[in-house]
């Protein structure tokens, strides 16, 4: 098992956030589940957080890389932000309370909108890979979803970790 | 010109031949001028590397940094860096004068010789597409910055827009740095992309190459990988080895998979056929490379898994003939391991150092150097 690219949760950091004294929210980090760096554009096609089995709406979830703190809704703009090989991105989840102290199962999923290849089938014709195409389009393809053609789109990457919450 | 510049010439290459053969026949005489010596140079200007990527657990881990990584390097003997700049470079794209001056140090330190630079062009960077323009900007951007870091070939990833590689021409030309198309398994030798790529060679040759990826070679499926199913418990180690001799032997499929059936298999084995039969599909002859040599700066030796104790074996690939061909044909460039085997895996299953060190050893054997 490549735990790279399997384990890429960790307990370090997990917490509420508080705004005085109320809890506003949590956050959790991860790692690149890939073999470099990539601009946080990167990720914009596709994004999951679930706690405890509640998923939550991308519109409370924002992703802080190198001390930047970017909403969902802008994360396709971030065309600047480079998120670094080996580097935590950190998970910022609005919630009002928080989470309660004690084991909760965070799970995340993201997609990588990788430099492979190409979408375009006409370009594709000349790499005569014929039925030895180097990935079949996922389900969730959100472009060149005609039979046989490239997606640079790859299913969410998942991973889930128990963690334990103390504040 | 120091040690490190003189090595990446062929003079170089020609002078440390020369010492290495004159120790290893006992000759006091360690003169390059020597025409005795020139006389038992090798006629050939491969030279060994190592693609960082090699060692991308390790790194990611920190369990290896870059100076460790150059340091290995230098105790392999193998020179030649290929790098990923969104992997290796500290704050990339805009590294800080102080990173950029220690590699630099560490460079000089290990006597490495930046070869080449890994270039992902992120032409998916928005979801709403890139215009040529954009694409032009970005690309010229990785060339300024693997310049800086002594780089002048550019490893371009299979897919990169060649309407964009055209563009990029007179900015390489003038930058002095080469594109080198990735030719990365399942691609042919004959394909329409090696040949329109060639068209642009051919009146480009100081911008526009190809970079082959040793994949193309690749005939069997890596024995890693079998070993850990037999391992699980979901192959045979008898019928698994029955199979892939069978195949090596060129017995057709259906009369394996008869005899496999009289061998009560498990799921696994059965699956192990298609395996095995498959992973010769995309195959190239190592000659077919010959047209395109001329065109070529830099070779990216991939791997998988090359066999453990005192036995160098590549359970892949033959190394010889796509050596010999690169010997024999005038390529002039360095052949940079790129151990792969850990994506399976991981590497506390498999040695990621222990790996580029015996896939080195195999290409040492056969180039002499």
């Amino acid at each position: 098992m490549n735990f790279m690219y399997q384990e890429f949760l960790t307990s370090l950091g997990f917490g509420n956030i508080y705004r005085g004294p109320e809890a506003v929210g949590f956050q959790f980090k991860f790692t690149i589940p890939y073999y470099r760096g990539v601009w946080l554009s990167q990720i914009s096609g596709g994004f999951m957080v679930k706690v405890d089995g509640v998923e939550y709406p991308l519109d409370k979830v924002s992703i802080k890389v190198q001390d930047r703190v970017i909403p969902w809704s802008e994360v396709d703009y971030s065309y600047d932000l480079f998120w670094p090989y080996g580097s935590y991105a950190t998970v910022i989840v609005e919630k009002p309370g928080g989470l309660t102290v004690g084991l909760h199962k965070v799970e995340v999923g993201l997609s990588i909108r990788r430099s492979y290849m190409d979408e375009d089938p006409a370009v594709q014709h000349l790499y005569d890979f014929g039925d030895r195409r180097m990935q079949a389009p996922p389900p969730e393809a959100e472009k060149g979803s005609e039979e046989g053609s490239y997606n640079p789109m790859q299913p969410l990457q998942t991973c889930s970790l128990d963690m334990v919450l103390v504040m | 010109m120091n040690r490190k510049q003189f090595i990446s010439t062929a003079a170089g290459v020609a002078a440390t031949t020369v010492i290495g053969a004159c120790r290893a026949l006992g000759n006091s005489d360690t003169s390059p001028a020597s025409a005795d010596a020139f006389s038992r140079l090798p006629a050939h200007k491969v030279r060994r590397g190592v693609a960082l990527y090699s060692y991308q657990q390790a790194i990611m881990c920190n369990r290896m940094t870059l100076e460790e990584c150059f340091e290995e390097m230098n105790s392999i003997g193998a020179y030649g860096l290929e790098m990923m700049g969104q992997a290796t470079i500290r704050d990339y794209p805009y590294p800080s004068d102080e990173w950029v001056r220690d590699y630099w140090n560490m460079i000089e330190k290990y006597e490495i010789v930046p070869w080449t630079y890994t270039n992902f062009h992120d032409k998916y960077l928005r979801k709403a597409g890139m215009t040529v323009d954009e694409n032009v900007e970005y690309q010229t951007r990785e060339f300024e910055l693997g310049k800086k870091l002594g780089f002048r070939h550019f490893r371009m990833l299979i897919g990169f827009p060649i309407n964009v590689m055209e563009k990029m021409i007179p900015i390489a030309e003038k930058m002095g740095v080469w594109m080198g198309l990735e030719l990365h398994a399942p691609v042919t030798l004959d394909s329409k992309l090696v040949e329109l790529v060639l068209g642009i060679a051919e009146k480009h040759p100081e911008a526009v190459g190809f970079n082959p990826d040793w994949g193309i070679f690749a005939k069997y499926p890596s024995e890693l990988e079998r070993n850990k199913q037999i391992e699980a418990g979901t192959l045979t180690r008898e019928i698994a080895e029955y199979i892939l001799d069978a195949y090596k032997k060129g017995t057709n499929k259906e009369a394996v998979a008869a005899q496999v059936k009289k061998m009560k298999p498990k799921p696994g084995d059965t699956a192990y056929i298609d395996r095995v039969y498959n992973s010769g599909r995309s195959t190239q002859d190592p000659k077919d490379l010959i047209p395109l040599l001329p065109y070529c700066k830099s070779t990216h030796g991939k791997c998988h898994y090359i066999t453990e104790g005192n036995e160098f074996r590549d359970t892949e690939a033959e190394w010889e003939p796509g050596l010999r061909v690169m010997m024999e044909n005038g390529y002039d460039g360095y052949v940079c391991t790129e151990f792969e085997g850990q994506r399976s895996y991981s590497m506390y299953d498999i040695d990621e150092l222990d790996q580029v060190r015996r896939v080195q050893v195999i290409m040492k054997k056969i180039l002499g150097v």
